[in-house]
């Protein structure tokens, strides 16, 4: 008797912690075309890049064997149905880029989560910079990656 | 020995789900996308006379007074003929690529408008003028500055006035 009582206990307890999916991260850009939705999933098109373009006139960075392309956002992370508290922010490339690397405030990601956010509020909007380095080795064509977001509650 | 053996089942499903709630928890994907394309860029990397914008696509190079007896400007040498003379510099000017499979380009030079009267400008020993390009070179080296030999020559007839101009380059990849 003692011991159902401890077990329906627990499961009390969790009924109040956050579940799968909880969390909701909205992403803002402030240039280029990305939107995002209300269920967390974004999306950002950079359009046409090129070396010649990301480095007009020169002014040195020809030479490097490689060069980047940066976008600025805002990132807010809320709970579903609201509520305060803190939480981190995670990353990792759900599929990589080919012949690009991605960094998120100069955090080269893969496909191992990376901190972001160590402790941050929720409902706080945090701003964030997205590089995306092409080798100039790269052949032309299409740039497809994916950047998973993970949240976890303090 | 059942019921210790369903206690210790209790008590394993009841610490699964107490350290379940921390995990991580996925909540959304941002994905980029774009196409890359191919390019080149031309820089001018040096030239004779006092210049600026060096390392850019765009360099001017001011040569100041010059005179047949007088002293040539910096980075240029000075010959005298018999009816002219000759101001002989180098330009320096580098291709790069990106994102292309080229292995070389095909450089051309065209003066942005005529000429002074009794002015002659020549790259690697070719007379230019405004109205067609002349080619440099059809086999360069990206990557690498391409040195070009530089002459102004001026006759001895010519008005003593500005010789402005611009020369114009055009790479193209191959």
């Amino acid at each position: 008797m003692l011991l159902l009582f401890a077990f329906s206990g627990a499961l009390a307890q969790n009924r109040h912690r956050a579940t799968e999916n909880d969390y909701s991260v909205a992403v803002t850009f402030n240039e280029g075309r990305g939107f995002s939705t209300p269920d967390g999933d974004a999306s950002l098109d950079i359009g046409e890049v090129s070396q010649a373009a990301s480095v007009p006139g020169g002014r040195g960075g020809l030479s490097k064997p490689s060069y980047t392309i940066l976008r600025q956002f805002r990132v807010q992370i809320t709970r579903r149905g609201g509520g305060r508290g803190q939480v981190s922010l995670s990353a990792y490339l759900q599929r990589e880029c080919l012949n690009c690397k991605l960094r998120l405030d100069g955090i080269e990601l893969s496909s191992a989560p990376r901190v972001i956010l160590a402790d941050v509020p929720l409902n706080a909007i945090t701003n964030h910079r997205l590089e995306i380095e092409i080798s100039k080795q790269a052949p032309p064509g299409a740039l497809d990656a994916a950047i998973e977001w993970e949240v976890s509650g303090k | 020995m059942r019921i210790q053996k369903l206690m210790l089942a209790v008590l394993a499903t009841a610490i699964v789900l107490s350290t379940s709630a921390f995990a991580a928890t996925s909540s959304g994907t941002l994905t980029v996308t774009g196409t890359v394309e191919s390019s080149i860029s031309l820089t001018i990397e040096s030239a004779g006379g006092t210049t600026s914008g060096t390392g850019t696509a765009a360099a001017t190079s001011a040569l100041g007074s010059i005179s047949k007896y007088g002293s040539a400007p910096t980075g240029f040498t000075l010959a005298r003929g018999a009816s002219n003379w000759t101001l002989s510099s180098t330009v320096g000017v580098k291709v790069d690529k990106a994102n292309l499979t080229s292995t070389d380009y095909t450089l051309t030079a065209q003066l942005g408008s005529a000429p002074a009267s009794g002015v002659t400008w020549k790259l690697n020993g070719s007379t230019l003028s405004d109205s067609a390009a002349t080619t440099l070179t059809s086999t360069g080296t990206y990557g690498s500055t391409g040195s070009y030999s530089w002459d102004i020559v001026v006759a001895d007839s010519a008005a003593a006035a500005a010789i402005d101009n611009a020369i114009d380059f055009t790479a193209t990849s191959n």
